[in-house]
Parts: C-alpha cells; structure tokens; sequence
C-alpha cells in the first residue's frame, strides 16, 4: 500500500506546479478537487502506461466537511451573479470525477461524507470495492477541506494483490536455495537470523520453515503435492 | 513627393504600433479580469498565451460552463451581450480573439 500526505496550509499552486504542471485545468478546482488530484497524481505518477484508460481502479473519497468551501463561495456569489464556476464545484463528488477524468479511469467512483475520519469505515468501503470482480486497485482519499487555507488530505493506493497476499510480518526470504528468490511465511524468534525459501510453482503448494541460527546452512522444507523437498 | 510618402508611412507605422499596444493591453486586462471571474487560483497572466486555445485539454481547459461564466464576464465589464452560447464559443477561442472582439463591440 502507498500512502501520502499534503500538509494543512501548503501552496497549493507550488505542488501543482512541482509535481504535475501541465494540466491548466487544475487552476479552476476548488480546493478540495486540487487536493484529490494532486493526491492521486503523486500515488500514480510512477506508473507505466498511466494513461491509458482503465476500469479496474476506483477511487473513492472521504470527507467530513464535503464541497462546503465552495458552497460557501457559490453562496456568496448569489448576492450578485450565481457563479457557474463555483456551482460546479458544489458537489462533495466532484473531486472523484476530477480525478477520475485526468487519470482517465473509467470504473466506479464513490464519495462518502462520514461524521468523522473512521478507518474501519474507509477499509470497510474498499473492501466493498473490490467485490465486483472489475475492480482491482483502488485509490481511497480522506480529504477534508472546511476551508481553502485549512484541511487533512491523506491518500492510499491499495491492489486486490496487496490485500491477498500472506502477511508481512512474518515474511522471510533467502537467495539461495531450491531456485532462489522466493519467499515463504516463517514465524522466528526474536533475535534469530531467519531465513526460509521456496520458488513456489503455480499450483504447487508451498511451505517452508526452518529456524536458522547464527552460522548454520539455511534449509528449506517444501512441501510439493506432498511430497517434501530439501 | 518622397517626403510626403515617408511622413506617411511614419504615421502608419505609428498607428499600427499604437494599435499593437493598445491590443496588447486589452489582452493583459483580459487575462487578469478573466482569471478573477474564472477563480483561476494561483494562475497569472504568464502561464496564459495570447493565441492558445481556450477549451480543451491543451489550451486553459475551460468547459461550456466556462462559456456562460465568460458571457456574464462580457457583458458585466464591456457591456457586450452574446445571447447566443455558440457565439460565446467562437469569440472565446483564445485571449487574443477574445480581445479583438471586444475592441471592436465594447460599449463602456
């Protein structure tokens, strides 16, 4: 999983032209769209082929104060002309949409407007996303600007693989072996030099342990349709 | 004869000099008023060129609800009323088109 941040008060403009630059359009958002734009822009712009349309990534934002800096702007307007430019940012959604058309995602795209920032909620929600069977990344956002000079904006990047994958805490991994460079689960004790390995097939089921010490061969113990491998 | 011909194109020469900066101006107050109306944040009349499209991804990426935005901008600052939507297209095709309109139809 990635994770960033942008700092409560930061110039936005700054980072804009820092880590994008070429997107124009980024000058009429409302505070709330530059930040999920610049958020999702510093997950992803590493990514080969990041333009390239897909569907297989939702992005879904969280909030608490929602578009309420630009209603309040929009309000303002009204006492003179009704401000279009404002009006179409008086959406808490509308940052999904912004994100969703620079990156060009074409899948789905949720904004929830929660009491506070609730991570069991957050994770809850992501995991809601991946049950369509379209969808395997996602792009999840706590972006809570009451105002254009205060806010949190937190951004994570998680893969459907991530959250499959075996825990990492009791990861070990060693480059030699049967096949090398592969890694197993192996719990070790504190302290211990822990390495276990197995370049586990497609298919094949795989396990391996060994609780190493301070100078002794490392071995593997693998487990292929039963049958042990040394 | 010679001397009448030079002072002539002296004063054409000027005039489409005056002309030049007169239209150069009008773009620059263009682009300021239009970022104001336009709540363009942290953007300055520099990262504006004068002939680059206005709409779409390569130019300043405004939309058609830009347009009504621009046509009530028109009409506040110049006095020029474009009652149709799909004019408003044509004459904000860039600054500079934008400010040869205007030039030419302002009333205040």
């Amino acid at each position: 999983m990635k994770t960033v941040q942008i700092p409560s008060g930061m110039d936005l403009t700054a980072l804009y032209r820092q880590q994008m630059g070429d997107y124009p359009k980024f000058f009429k958002m409302d505070t709330a769209s530059k930040l999920g734009v610049l958020l999702a822009e510093m997950l992803v712009q590493d990514e080969p082929d990041r333009f390239q349309p897909r569907q297989d990534r939702a992005v879904l934002v969280f909030s608490r104060s929602g578009s309420l800096a630009d209603d309040t702007h929009f309000a303002a307007s009204m006492e003179d002309f009704p401000s279009p430019a404002h009006f179409v940012y008086t959406l808490p959604n509308t940052v999904t949409g912004e994100i969703a058309i620079r990156n060009k995602y074409q899948g789905e795209t949720s904004a929830f407007v929660l009491e506070a920032f609730d991570p069991g909620e957050v994770m809850n929600q992501i995991v809601l996303a991946f049950q369509d069977k379209v969808t395997r990344s996602v792009l999840a956002l706590w972006i809570d600007a009451p105002s254009d000079e205060e806010w949190t904006a937190q951004g994570w990047l998680i893969d459907l693989e991530e959250l499959l994958a075996p825990p990492q805490e009791h990861h070990c991994c060693h480059g030699g072996g049967h096949g090398g460079g592969c890694c197993g689960r192996h719990h070790h004790a504190e302290s211990e030099e822990h390495h276990c390995c197995h370049h586990g097939e497609e298919g094949e089921e795989h396990h391996c342990c060994h609780h190493g010490e301070e100078g002794e061969e490392h071995h593997c113990h693998c487990h292929d349709n039963n049958k042990e491998n040394e | 004869m010679v001397r009448k011909a030079r002072n002539t194109t002296a004063i054409v020469t000027t005039t489409i000099k005056k002309t030049n900066k007169h239209m150069e101006n009008l773009i620059n107050e263009l682009k300021l008023k239009v970022i104001e109306a336009l709540n363009l944040d942290g953007m300055t009349p520099e990262d504006i060129a004068d002939d680059a499209p206005l709409f779409g991804d390569e130019g300043l990426g405004l939309d058609s609800i830009d347009v009504l935005e621009l046509i009530v901008f028109l009409e506040k600052n110049y006095g020029i009323r474009l009652a149709n939507p799909q004019e408003g297209k044509q004459v904000f095709q860039s600054m500079a088109v934008m400010a040869d309109y205007v030039a030419k139809h302002r009333t205040k």
